[in-house]
């Protein structure tokens, strides 16, 4: 293994060991996982071949004393790479201008310096330095000649190996600087970092939790961010921007195309979505609106004529209500997709008939399983519960909560018509101090 | 949702109101297709009650109050200890002569602030890392060690500002300085320092009594404004001092990281980057209109009287006309406020940034074992500038007024990243400034550069 700093600047010689050139840059491709090339693959340390796909060296841009454009060296003209350079294994060298190919990043301009997603210990980290590997067994004459990104290196010995001063401070404190190498299987680049942009794949990144996609998010610029939503799938992007600030939600949903945008909001629970939509410019919020699918985008016209701080601007529509006269078998058998999408289950509200949306009683999931399949909800149902009027404010709504020991409440208008439901979750989100639920502290504004 | 939406369509039905803009433009998207229920809500609800941020979308002028931000709190910040005691002794040794040299770093000022709030809205990303990612390693240590040096200095002069305060109401500093410090240290730790900034802010405010002091006393103002246009300049090793601490300490280089982070922070995107633009353009005018109060206050009281400023108690003569017998309060009050209130940003901005830059852990909320660099960097710059200010018989104001040139000094250095960040297309995209701006920008940065070369020059020559 060695590193992309140690080769940078270092000479390009020929067979006589002349120095043709020198290495500005190295340009990788990067393997899709489907490729099947698993025979070419060298083998790790412990002898197994690299479970993936890692990015190939396709070559070098180097240049002469006497030309300052770099030019394209391909790999296949290259014998040896490593810690003294690169030596030609032809006598010709065929100099070619670069022009970067789709799927071709380079390691320096790219890599070097930049942020990248450690999949390990789900944080953003800044690249210092870049590990490439050879294959092992160069005897065998497909392998040799070929190199491999291994990984990065985001210690502080690799910031000094880029400064050239491992070995002043190696002298100084008398002990090695360990490199801290996050292997590429589990990095995450952002296309945004190529110029023009590269389609990375970021399908591992949906392997992690919404909330920890959230904080990384977090921790870089809005359009990196929006690049790592727009590249999730929509449930798992609307779960995610769910967990993202205010603020920064808007941010993102403007960076992405208007319709992939309209997506991502169809599957985000409607008090959520109309929350975003309010902080966005109105013309905007409109647009998105007219892309959304129609029943979500008219649930999310409703919930957004609330004030914010109230219990309507709290409430959501996606929540369990059946009519007093379903027995407990038809509410389980009509209700299942309700049962699998809706935000909280467990409390279900009973209203008078199936047209009027008068609020009579509640049940729970627990009378469900426990109370005869025949039975009508309407006859054991709780009559005597708690609910709030949309214009009530947000901590009394949260008091009440906290008080009554509920995870919901309905919340009705004079008539006693249910309009929404406030969760447990918005509530406290509603009372919680801004610093609690800040990541990262903000010093500046 | 079988049941919920069923009833919301047919109410739609029953009621189409047709989603156009003579409804109430206010509400379009939230057009009154109510279910019949909710229209018996009382009256005040149905017309919901904006939160503020909604309210600021649809409002004209709100927007540019209410965003006033990162611009306007970067250029206060300008006029803290070492900027009042620059000016102050500017104005004390030159009268309104130094005024042109304000003119024209005011102009400076605006374009470079106005460069890095742009490049925080376009990019997303601070100072330090545009750096990093465009320049490489070597370019961004050089960067972070100006930053370091340079708000080294400034962390120093703060808590000389506070020694100072402190003297003028007779305390030692090693009396005062310590549970500053701490107490800054532990509320930002604690991460209760946002209340705690509040108080200081509002101590700070003692200093606008400069701009009633420069009224009341009746300086010759035909004479006053026309210094602002007459440029005069004296090769003399002082005059370049006070000239480079001037502008070291109007263009601070830790002001130009914190606009654009605090640029980022607010989330500023290019689509309403107008109003950051206003608020920053308006910030650096604003802070040098202060600035020329100061000097134009000292100048026709002290000046006037040759009473060269060497201490707190002198430049807090200058405000005798506002609080007569008071006077050393008033300033002593604003020195301290302004002092704390900086000296609580600079060691944190200092570690954020090299933090950041250098790729290690950050932030306030983890523990030493969690972000060593970080909470050792911060922690230490707090330490080294309770200690620098605690050495007895340390000159206060000198040094507050050295630290001004060293920043000054500096300055370039940061000023080429800056403009050459600015200008990169590549970054930038159509943000990028154009050929005009990108001349005046250079000019700035050409004209600093001789400045700072000809001080240093007959510094070593003298």
């Amino acid at each position: 293994m060695f590193y992309l700093s140690e080769l940078i600047g270092k000479a390009v010689r020929g067979q006589q060991g002349d120095q043709v050139a020198r290495i500005r840059d190295l340009v990788v491709e990067l393997l899709k996982a489907d490729t099947g090339r698993g025979s070419a693959l060298p083998v790790d340390e412990e002898g197994e071949p690299f479970e993936l796909e890692l990015p190939v060296v396709k070559g070098l841009l180097a240049t002469t004393s006497h030309k300052h454009e770099p030019f394209f060296l391909p790999i296949e003209q290259i014998k040896s790479l490593g810690k003294d350079g690169a030596r030609l294994s032809s006598p010709k060298v065929d100099l070619q201008p670069f022009e970067r190919r789709e799927g071709e990043m380079l390691l320096a301009r790219d890599v070097w310096d930049k942020q990248v997603i450690d999949l390990e210990s789900r944080k953003v980290v800044r690249v210092n330095d870049v590990a490439l590997t050879g294959a092992i067994s160069s005897n065998d004459p497909a392998e040799a000649g070929r190199w491999w990104v291994w990984g990065v290196d985001i210690s502080i010995g690799g910031l000094l190996r880029r400064l050239h001063l491992t070995r002043l401070v190696h002298a100084i404190t008398r002990k090695p600087v360990h490199p801290k190498i996050v292997r590429w299987q589990h990095l995450d680049l952002f296309g945004s970092n190529v110029p023009g942009g590269a389609p990375l794949p970021h399908e591992k990144l949906s392997h992690l939790h919404p909330v920890e996609i959230a904080r990384i998010t977090d921790s870089v610029s809005y359009r990196q961010g929006a690049e790592i939503i727009a590249s999730l799938d929509d449930t798992l992007a609307a779960d995610t921007l769910e967990e993202i600030e205010a603020e920064r939600q808007t941010d993102i949903v403007e960076q992405i195309p208007e319709a992939r945008a309209a997506d991502i909001l169809d599957e985000m629970a409607p008090d959520e979505a109309s929350d975003l939509l309010a902080e966005l410019p109105e013309d905007k919020a409109g647009a998105l609106l007219d892309q959304m699918d129609e029943e979500d985008a008219e649930e999310v016209r409703y919930l957004m004529r609330y004030p914010e701080h109230s219990a309507g601007g709290l409430m959501t529509t996606d929540f369990v209500r059946v009519p007093a006269t379903m027995t407990v078998a038809q509410v389980i058998e009509t209700h299942k997709l309700v049962f699998l999408s809706a935000d909280l289950i467990y409390y279900i509200y009973v209203t008078d008939s199936e047209d009027d949306q008068k609020l009579v009683g509640v049940i729970t999931v627990r009378d469900l399983l426990v109370h005869d399949r025949n039975h009508a909800v309407g006859d054991f149902m709780l009559t005597d519960f708690l609910s709030v009027r949309p214009s009530e404010n947000e901590r009394e709504v949260a008091r009440k909560m906290a008080e009554y020991n509920l995870l919901a409440l309905p919340v009705v208008d004079r008539d006693d018509t249910l309009l929404g439901v406030v969760t447990v979750d918005d509530a406290l989100d509603a009372v919680l101090p801004e610093s609690w639920k800040k990541r990262l502290p903000r010093i500046f504004s | 949702m079988t049941d919920k939406t069923a009833q919301v369509r047919t109410t739609i039905e029953v009621n189409p109101t047709p989603r156009t803009e003579e409804v109430e433009p206010k509400h379009r998207y939230a057009p009154n297709m109510l279910p019949d229920s909710a229209t018996s809500l009382p009256g005040w609800l149905r017309l919901p009650v904006l939160s503020p941020l909604r309210k600021l979308r649809r409002n004209r002028l709100w927007p540019y109050l209410a965003l006033l931000g990162p611009g306007v709190v970067a250029a206060a910040a300008g006029d803290d200890a070492g900027g009042i005691a620059t000016y102050a002794s500017a104005g004390a040794s030159y009268g309104y002569t130094l005024l042109w040299a304000l003119l024209v770093v005011t102009v400076s000022l605006v374009l470079v602030q106005e460069m890095c709030a742009r490049m925080g809205a376009v990019t997303g990303k601070g100072l330090s890392d545009l750096i990093r990612e465009q320049f490489g390693v070597g370019w961004t240590m050089l960067a972070v060690l100006v930053l370091f040096v340079a708000n080294t200095g400034v962390t120093i002069s703060e808590f000389v500002g506070v020694a100072a305060a402190a003297g003028l109401f007779g305390i030692p500093a090693w009396v005062a300085v310590p549970p500053v410090a701490f107490l800054i240290w532990w509320s930002i730790t604690k991460g209760s320092y946002k209340a705690v900034e509040k108080v200081f802010l509002l101590l700070s405010l003692a200093l606008f009594s400069y701009i009633i002091a420069a009224f009341l006393a009746k300086p010759p103002w035909g004479e006053v404004g026309a210094s602002f246009f007459k440029p005069t300049i004296s090769l003399a090793p002082a005059d370049l001092f006070v000239l480079v601490a001037l502008i070291g300490t109007t263009i601070t280089p830790y002001m130009q990281l914190f606009v654009q982070s605090g640029v980022v922070e607010k989330g500023v995107t290019p689509s309403d980057y107008k109003y950051t633009r206003f608020d920053t353009v308006f910030g650096a005018i604003f802070s040098d209109v202060v600035a020329a109060f100061i000097i134009i206050a000292t100048a026709a009281t002290l000046f006037a009287h040759h009473i060269q400023i060497n201490s707190a108690a002198d430049a807090a003569k200058a405000l005798e006309p506002v609080a007569g017998s008071s006077a050393t309060i008033l300033f002593a009050v604003g020195l301290f406020g302004a002092s704390v209130l900086a000296a609580g940003v600079l060691p944190l901005a200092t570690a954020y940034s090299v933090t950041e830059s250098l790729g290690f852990e950050k932030g306030v909320s983890l523990s030493f074992t969690e972000a060593p660099v970080f909470m050792g960097l911060f922690t230490a710059l707090v330490v080294i500038g309770a200690l620098v200010a605690m050495i007895p018989g340390l000159p206060l104001f000198t040094v507050l007024i050295v630290v001004q040139v060293l920043n000054g000094s500096l300055l370039p250095i940061l000023l080429v990243f800056i403009v050459r960040l600015a200008s990169n297309k590549g970054i930038m995209g159509r943000y990028a400034i154009g050929p005009v701006y990108r001349v005046l920008a250079w000019a700035s940065v050409v004209v600093i550069s001789i400045a700072v070369v000809l001080m240093l020059v007959t510094l070593f020559v003298a």
